[in-house]
């Protein structure tokens, strides 16, 4: 039995890893030229052709960050569930986006681009971090009932700030903060970090995959178990948020991935976090390169923001997974 | 060498005393009722045993080491504690939640071995959850999931259980088989137990020992002949009560 359920997991995680390259693959031929399967190997491995530019240059690095931060995403959605024991928590319940989204539009409406985009979301996603933790910690308590309160009520006051900045900014200043705030990886070109940093967190939760798994049946029961709780509550609150900024510095803030893959894996496989967390980290990452690819393709030459996509595919895809849970 | 000891142990909850310079021996063999009013503190007191919470001071050991210095880690494998209510936010199933009772004698990146499933297997059976293995727990009834949790501990195999109200939720005739199955596992191989409970008949017919919590810390320990005295027993429910006898035993009955 015990061999039986390694196998169904390794098994799971080829066939994610499969379907993640697969999905690659398929946004890696599509765009302003489409490339057939044969071309696309052609293209791959030959670098004298035209396409081999087009592919390394363009499409390559833009897929790679729309799978690193799906990857983020979902891994962080799958931790702050556990953390909040809420299956409504997503990696921006606690208002990490919103603190970013505050710091990226100040940026904008000073003019500024580039460099000091990335490093005003950061420091924005750093700064509601380290807020919310200091609100909830208060004396001493610090449940998983008030964390999320606190979270919701300073996300709620990021939200008031984003509409004062958009009220106030120019109107030629408007379309790419809309953008910005719908998510958007038209300016992602270098995955290197946010890959990085999926593969660091990863690292990080896989050892203590077992404890996450107590930790999302009751701190009381993880503590009778043997989990040092609070030890593992300040780890994964600081891994989750850190995760999200990243995800929201590199392409604004995407919706849904988040919140929709880590109940797509519970429900296909079930809680075991030793599965689950890599297993959302792959689903996530191919989600948002199929979301991409299809934000690039569907009104091409315009683009859209992914986030659109996102919404439009997590919607319906969420209200049936509840539909069918209430059924079960 | 006895199981659990505590020395001088004080408790509060929201500034009402729970206990004051309480000592304590639980020896192997035992088998404990907690009894007391709604709201005394007895969930506190079970709570403080498993070091999941800070009492006012004292000192508690587990088999003869301070408590305070062991990791959860440590403690978790001589102790098992059974919650009040079980949090089932995300799917699982009936074997998944048994086979987290191993989870104090795995290590870091070690998997659940087919001897762990064993264990399990026959935890769910000396229950009669065997034919329940692959259930969602959420679709358990209030009884089922309240074994499953006895399940789990059986599984982690501790050497002193701190159970609360392990009667919860249970039926007539689950309640004897389930305190039954429990005072043969507290005689087996120098183990104890110690339960709090609300029924003083079934404290009487399956313990060896009590600890009364009167309120204002005020308590009494003993063997149950010692403690379970009519006069006690009004004290501790504010409500009189009628003892009956028979051929089977004595009884109280509310009057």
């Amino acid at each position: 039995m015990a061999v039986l359920r390694r196998k169904q997991f390794s098994l799971t995680l080829i066939g994610l890893t499969a379907l993640s390259l697969i999905s690659l693959a398929w946004g890696l031929s599509q765009g302003s030229i489409n490339l057939t399967p044969a071309q696309l190997w052609n293209a791959l491995f030959n670098a004298e052709q035209l396409e081999h530019r087009l592919i390394f240059d363009l499409r390559l690095p833009r897929l790679l960050s729309a799978f690193a931060v799906g990857a983020l995403l979902a891994l962080a959605g799958a931790l702050m569930q556990t953390l909040l024991r809420n299956p409504l928590a997503d990696p921006y319940v606690l208002g990490i986006s919103g603190g970013a989204a505050v710091g990226a539009l100040t940026i904008m409406l000073l003019g500024l681009t580039g460099f000091w985009l990335t490093a005003g979301s950061f420091v924005g996603a750093l700064f509601s971090m380290l807020l919310v933790f200091a609100l909830a910690h208060g004396q001493g308590s610090w449940t998983a009932t008030r964390l999320l309160l606190t979270g919701v009520i300073v996300a709620a006051g990021w939200g008031a700030l984003i509409s004062f900045i958009l009220a106030i900014s120019p109107d030629t200043n408007l379309r790419g903060m809309l953008f910005w705030l719908m998510g958007d990886f038209s300016h992602a070109s270098e995955p290197g970090t946010a890959l990085l940093i999926i593969l660091i967190g990863l690292a990080i939760c896989l050892p203590m995959a077992r404890n996450l798994t107590l930790l999302s049946r009751g701190e009381l029961q993880a503590q009778a178990l043997g989990v040092n709780v609070a030890r593992l509550r300040w780890t994964i609150y600081f891994l989750a948020s850190l995760l999200t900024a990243v995800a929201v510095t590199q392409a604004g803030s995407i919706g849904f991935v988040g919140l929709v893959v880590p109940h797509i894996i519970r429900l296909a496989i079930g809680n075991d976090q030793r599965l689950l967390l890599p297993a959302s980290m792959l689903l996530g990452g191919t989600l948002l390169v199929c979301a991409d690819t299809l934000a690039r393709t569907i009104l091409a030459p315009q683009q859209l923001p992914v986030g659109v996509i996102t919404a439009f595919l997590g919607v319906p895809l969420f209200l049936y997974l509840l539909r069918r849970s209430q059924l079960s | 060498m006895s199981l659990l000891q505590s020395h001088k142990l004080s408790l509060s909850i929201s500034g009402k005393r729970v206990c004051d310079c309480l000592d304590l021996t639980i020896e192997p063999g035992q088998c404990w009722a907690i009894l007391g009013r709604n709201g005394i503190g007895k969930t506190t007191l079970l709570h403080t045993l498993a070091r999941l919470r800070q009492p006012d001071s004292g000192e508690i050991n587990l088999d003869g080491l301070n408590i305070k210095q062991l990791t959860h880690h440590r403690i978790a494998q001589q102790l098992g504690v059974l919650f009040q209510q079980q949090e089932d936010a995300f799917p699982s199933t009936v074997l998944e939640t048994a086979l987290i009772g191993r989870h104090p004698f795995l290590k870091t990146w070690q998997w659940e071995s087919e001897q762990d499933y064993n264990i399990a297997l026959e935890a769910l059976t000396q229950l009669q959850l065997k034919q329940l293995t692959e259930r969602q727990v959420n679709t358990l009834s209030g009884g089922e999931r309240q074994r499953l949790a006895l399940v789990t501990l059986l599984t982690q195999q501790p050497r002193l259980l701190l159970l609360d109200e392990p009667t919860n939720h249970l039926d007539i005739h689950q309640q004897m088989s389930v305190l039954k199955h429990l005072k043969n596992w507290s005689h087996l191989d120098k183990r104890a137990i110690v339960m709090t409970l609300h029924d003083v008949n079934l404290a009487m017919r399956f313990c060896t020992h009590a600890l009364l919590l009167f309120g204002h810390g005020e308590v009494e320990t003993g063997t149950m002949e010692e403690t379970l005295t009519e006069q006690n027993l009004e004290r501790l429910y504010l409500h009189p009560l009628t003892k009956v006898t028979g051929e089977w035993g004595q009884a109280y009955l509310p009057t």
